[in-house]
């Protein structure tokens, strides 16, 4: 996995999961969640948790992050080398 | 599908079984109640507590789970060493088991694997001890194979499957239908895998599962504070990663809703239901466990009891003995019907093994009612001649334990409490001490979590000096009221509301530890791990892991062995009589002297037991008690409950004749008459509960009880409802005269004394002015080596002088350990009065003085005690050599320059010779300030003030002893007490001294306000006023304040009232350290570098 930390924008469908990921002006279907977690955020600084999702979206291994607020952004975080 | 429509395959969680709380210390941010009340309000139908090592939360959490109709489990979690991997370097691996009591049995079980951990292997519990209780508590223990760090998750991220196989099966050895695969949800990464891992394990191994997650938190906001929490307890900060550390919120309570979807098993959801209704009992016994005392053959406790109670009663005079054996033989009933003659006889042997000892002890509380009590021996007070209340004390409905409170000479209590040990013991078993639960305060909050936040040592301690009287005694959830000082210190920077977060969160009484409590003594006859573990304090005293009100409910009974430093301070003025003079004085038997009472009602009442407060000093000019009954009442008059109650102008206006008691109806009447128709002791509210509203007395008991301590609204109504009906009922009152008594009682609340303990209390202060006024050289050396009062050594020694009293001062050839007695009228401060010289090393130097005869020269005694650099540099300071015909500056120089030879303690084969040097001498204040900054008193008679005395008076001060009634004045003086008492309306309390006299300066709320920072830092202060005197008693109204700049000593008061060295805050320890840089050797006193030093 390579290290991409860019914003981005995602729907989402019932549930809150990510439907749709738009990357490099593509979007990208979710096919797959392969895995989900909860990371809490250095509350110190002010950062809230996100939820994070492991998914393959077409040809895409992609490791996204959305903060638990409303609203929240999305980011890619990483990238299946 | 179809099982979800019928209702097999369930849904939702039933139980939440293996939560922590704070008892887990660092672990969880939630305690027991809370933690019930939440997991009820959410619709589970269980909980369970596994603390990390402990079950201190068993009682709360039954408690609390019964209140809210829920189920409780009690279980713990335990590091196991499990065995390592063959031909490892480690041969053992700690990983967690939760384990469940499943009956009374298993949880004695769990009390005994704690008790191993905490007392032999506090690394973990050997696997072979834990295959061992299994064995004895089979069907008594439910197995639970530990969450996110048990073995069979761990080995598995490791891939050692095989060994996570292997322990399984030996445990299943050991828990045959017992073991449990747990199944927890952490929302980590590969969490599913995990869990599809496990199940895929017990299938193999046919082992259930059951779903129970580690629950720490109520709720997700909770995160920060379990992470800051974590970070304290693992030392280190927010930014240092650890693998202990919580990864998010998930750890919250929840709903069974949601534990239900993220453990879709039903299986599991299925087995924590059962096994949340197959570990149901009822831990609370239905009597209270005796001790047992030591019997002749054949005799039960209670004729033994009988036999030595009706054999003392010839104690009582024939006019009362009649009384006194009704009285007995009622109160020996209630103990017959109770089964507690076993209690009565250990508080006796107690008691007696005191007396023939020599060690001061008495009774005190509730106790000094009973006439049996005072057959005993165990109290030293006449119930009958004092008029006191038994049933205060116990009555057959009685459902809690008697309070049985016995004060022994501090210094010898560790003697009584090792013979305590010693006789119950039973191997470690029968006696331990009660813990206290150290809660959570601001200045405790700030350090823990300050440092988890990553701020340093030094603003740390800034910040929780700067929290000052105002607000270290707040819970952290209250910071905001302080968010000015965390201002003051922090400033605008991010962590300051970072921290103010997480005190928010905390929850109020929130615990941090456990630590001894100051003198409850558990003993019983069974073994204690019965009832809790055992563990030992960080110094080294053995205790249970619950408090006196847990203690209470698990049927155990405790005996109250406080250290009293009054009762020492008397001990030790009695030796120095007996030293001096030959006599020995019982102080079981003083004769009723008129001077003394003289003294003490003209206001003179320094260093007196319970009287010597600014607050009482008043109160003593204005009462002038002459005989132990009037004392008894001034001594519990000062107290928050009559002060709220409105009791005290009453009682004070019709005490001195200034107003009338008014006609009050019977029963009324008969109940106050002893206290002017004032409500001042617990025993009137009992017997106003009883005679007046018609109450039996367990329901009067409880009536006092819940009155108070209850804090909620409805709970008082109901008392209200319940008196006023009761009151109607039996004398026929009116509700509005009901309602007034009603709220008088309410307002009295708990903070009054029992009649039999202020009685307790006016004997020793008795006691106290007795000796002081026969022996006061004696009574001196044993105030200054105890210290039990308020005052520093300081203010008390130069109050003796007022006594005829002089202090010597220390000297290597004549001080000794502790202050003594040279003559009727000389006092010798004691080596260990030099700061920083330990007793051990007062003890050196003494021996040495002993075996080797008097130290003729500081060389001679360099060469033959061995100390330190530092300790001997102090010693010079403080002028023990002065004795030896040279000056503090002569032995610096001469010492300094043996240090460059050799070691002290060593004498040399070659002597060396020192050449002399012409050293000015020291000035008075000079040597003043090094003998308040080394032994915190002086004996040369100046004060601090002395050296501004001109300028004070060329700025229009009036000397504190010249103050005049009316007067309105500027005056000045030392700061030696502060006091802001919460029932004082925001009003603070400053006594300020100079030479000759002492007065107290009463500061408003708004002055308060204006001067807070100056009134905390500073050590002297000029006040401008209106005076009022009152017998030796003078006060001043200030209006208008500021500091007195003094240079560089600290005083009394800054260092907590006790020691001016000892003090703990750095702003007064930076200021001495200022001093220190300013006067040591070398830069004051113009001496090369190398004596400077004590070289």
């Amino acid at each position: 996995m390579k290290a991409v930390q860019q914003e981005i924008t995602v729907t989402i469908c019932e549930g809150g999961r990510p439907h749709l990921l738009y990357w490099q002006g593509h979007a990208h279907t979710v096919s797959v969640l392969l895995d989900q977690w909860r990371f809490g955020g250095r509350w110190w600084l002010d950062e809230r948790p996100r939820d994070c999702y492991l998914v393959q979206a077409g040809t895409l291994v992609a490791e996204l992050h959305h903060e638990d607020i409303p609203g929240g952004r999305w980011w890619l975080a990483r990238l299946q080398d | 599908m179809a099982g979800e429509a019928s209702g097999l395959t369930p849904n939702t969680l039933p139980a939440l079984l293996a939560c922590q709380s704070y008892f887990s210390e660092g672990r969880s941010t939630v305690g027991p109640a809370k933690l019930v009340e939440l997991v009820a309000e959410r619709g589970f139908g269980a909980v369970g507590l596994a603390d990390w090592c402990s079950v201190a939360g068993a009682v709360e959490l039954c408690e609390a789970a019964k209140e809210q109709g829920i189920k409780a489990v009690i279980g713990v979690t335990l590091p196991v060493l499990f065995p390592g991997v063959p031909r490892s370097a480690q041969p053992h691996e700690v990983f967690p088991l939760v384990l469940l009591a499943k009956s009374r049995t298993g949880y004695a079980l769990l009390c005994e694997l704690v008790t191993e951990i905490k007392l032999h292997t506090p690394d973990g519990l050997p696997f072979r001890v834990l295959q061992a209780a299994a064995e004895r508590g089979q069907d008594h223990l439910a197995c639970l194979t530990g969450g996110r760090t048990g073995f069979p998750t761990v080995l598995g991220e490791r891939k050692e499957i095989a060994r996570a196989a292997e322990f399984l099966r030996l445990l299943r050895a050991s828990f045959p239908f017992d073991l449990y695969l747990q199944l927890g949800h952490q929302h980590a990464p590969n969490e599913r895998r995990r869990l599809d891992y496990l199940r895929g394990l017990a299938r193999d191994l046919n082992l259930p599962t059951v779903a129970a997650p580690e629950v720490c938190m109520a709720e997700t906001a909770d995160y920060p504070l379990l992470d800051a929490l974590t970070c304290a307890r693992l030392g280190i900060d927010v930014d240092t990663p650890h693998a202990e550390r919580p990864r998010n919120d998930a750890r919250h309570v929840g709903t069974p809703e949601r534990w239900a979807a993220a453990l879709p098993f039903p299986d599991s959801l299925l087995n924590a239901g059962k096994l949340a209704d197959t570990c149901t009992f009822d831990v609370f016994p239905e009597r209270l466990a005796s001790p047992e005392p030591r019997l002749p053959p054949g005799q039960t406790p209670q004729a033994a009891l009988e036999d030595r109670a009706c054999a003392a009663l010839s104690r009582y005079p024939a006019e009362t003995r009649s009384q006194a054996r009704e009285r007995l033989t009622a109160e020996l009933h209630t103990v017959a019907t109770l089964q507690m003659a076993g209690f009565f006889l250990t508080a006796a042997e107690v008691t007696d093994y005191c007396r023939s000892h020599g060690i001061l002890a008495a009774g005190r509380g509730s106790a000094a009612g009973s006439v049996l009590c005072y057959l005993l021996g165990i109290t030293l007070s006449d119930p009958i001649k004092h008029n006191l209340l038994f049933e205060r004390f116990l009555h057959t409905g009685r459902a809690s334990m008697p309070d049985v409170d016995i004060d022994i000479a501090s210094s010898r209590r560790d003697q009584v409490l090792s013979w305590v040990e010693e006789r119950w013991g039973n191997g470690g078993a029968g006696e331990a001490m009660v813990a206290n639960r150290i809660t959570y305060r601001l200045p405790s909050a700030v350090q823990d979590l300050g440092r988890a936040l990553g701020l340093p040592p030094e603003v740390r301690d800034r910040l929780s000096r700067a929290l000052g009287r105002d607000f270290r005694h707040h819970r952290p959830h209250r910071a905001r009221d302080a968010e000015v000082v965390f201002t003051e210190v922090l400033g605008d920077a991010p962590v300051k509301e970072a921290l103010l977060k997480l005190l928010d969160r905390i929850e109020p009484r929130f615990v941090r530890h456990l630590a001894p409590h100051s003198g409850g003594v558990v003993l019983s006859s069974q073994p204690l791990t019965y009832f809790s573990p055992l563990t030992r304090s960080s110094g080294g005293i053995r205790m249970l892991t619950f408090d006196k009100d847990d203690v209470e409910r698990l049927g155990l009974i405790k005996l109250d062995l406080l250290g009293l430093r009054m009762l020492a301070a008397l001990e030790r003025a009695r030796e120095e009589v007996l030293r001096l003079t030959g006599d020995w004085i019982d102080y079981g038997d003083l004769p009723d002297d008129a001077q003394v009472w003289k003294r003490i009602a003209s206001g003179d009442t320094m260093a007196l037991f319970q009287i010597e407060s600014p607050a009482q000093v008043q109160m003593t000019a204005k009462l002038q008690p002459k005989n132990m009954t009037q004392l008894a009442h001034q001594i519990a008059l000062v107290r928050p409950g009559p002060i709220q109650s409105g009791t005290v102008h009453p009682y004070v206006r019709r005490a001195r004749g200034e107003e009338a008691v008014p006609d009050l109806p019977e029963p009324l009447k008969t109940i106050l008459a002893p206290t002017h128709g004032t409500l001042l002791f617990q025993e009137q509210i009992l017997r106003i509960a009883v005679q007046y509203a018609g109450f039996s007395w367990p329901h009067a008991d409880r009536f006092r009880s819940r009155l108070s301590k209850t804090e909620d609204a409805a709970e008082l109504a109901q008392l209200k409802t319940a008196f006023l009906d009761g009151a109607a009922l039996t004398t026929g009152a009116f509700p509005w005269e009901a309602e007034a008594l009603f709220d008088t009682c309410a307002a009295f609340r708990g903070y009054g004394f029992a009649e039999s303990h202020a009685h307790a209390f006016a004997q020793h202060s008795y006691a106290s002015a007795w000796i002081r006024q026969h022996h006061p050289a004696a009574f001196l050396a044993g105030v200054l080596t105890e210290a039990p009062g308020m005052w520093p050594a300081s203010t008390i020694s130069t109050e003796a002088r007022r006594w005829g009293v002089n202090l010597a001062p220390v000297c290597l050839n004549r001080s000794g350990v502790s202050y003594r007695a040279e003559s009727l009228r000389t006092v010798r401060i004691s080596l260990t009065a030099v700061d920083g010289l330990s007793l051990e090393t007062a003890r050196q130097i003494v021996q040495e003085r002993l075996t080797g005869g008097k130290f003729q020269t500081p060389g001679d005694f360099y060469d033959r005690v061995q100390l330190k650099r530092d300790t001997l540099e102090t010693l010079i300071q403080a002028g023990a050599f002065d004795g030896l015909g040279q000056t503090r500056r002569d032995v610096a120089y001469a010492l300094g320059t043996l240090g460059h030879a050799r070691p002290p303690g060593t004498r040399a084969l070659l002597g060396l010779g020192i050449p002399s040097l012409e050293l000015s001498g020291m000035t008075e204040d000079e040597r003043l300030f090094l003998d308040l900054h080394t032994t915190g008193l002086s004996a040369s008679g100046r004060h601090p003030l002395d050296a501004h005395r001109t300028r004070l008076r060329d700025m229009g001060c009036v000397p504190l002893g010249s103050l005049k009634h009316g007067q309105q004045v500027w005056t000045a003086g030392l700061i030696v007490a502060k006091q802001r008492p919460p029932t004082a309306k925001g009003f603070a309390f400053y006594v300020l001294e100079d030479a000759r006299a002492r007065i107290q300066a009463i500061i408003s709320p708004d002055l308060w306000e204006a001067h807070r920072v100056l009134l905390r830092d500073a050590r002297a202060l000029i006040v401008q006023g209106q005076a009022t005197v009152t017998g030796q008693a003078v006060t001043v109204n200030v209006a208008r304040l500021s500091e007195l700049p003094l240079g560089g000593w600290a005083t009394a008061a800054d260092a907590g009232g006790q020691d001016s060295r000892c003090n703990g805050g750095a702003g007064t320890g930076q200021q001495i350290l200022g001093a220190k840089n300013n006067m040591t050797w070398g830069a004051a006193h113009g001496l090369p570098a190398a004596a400077g030093s004590g070289q």
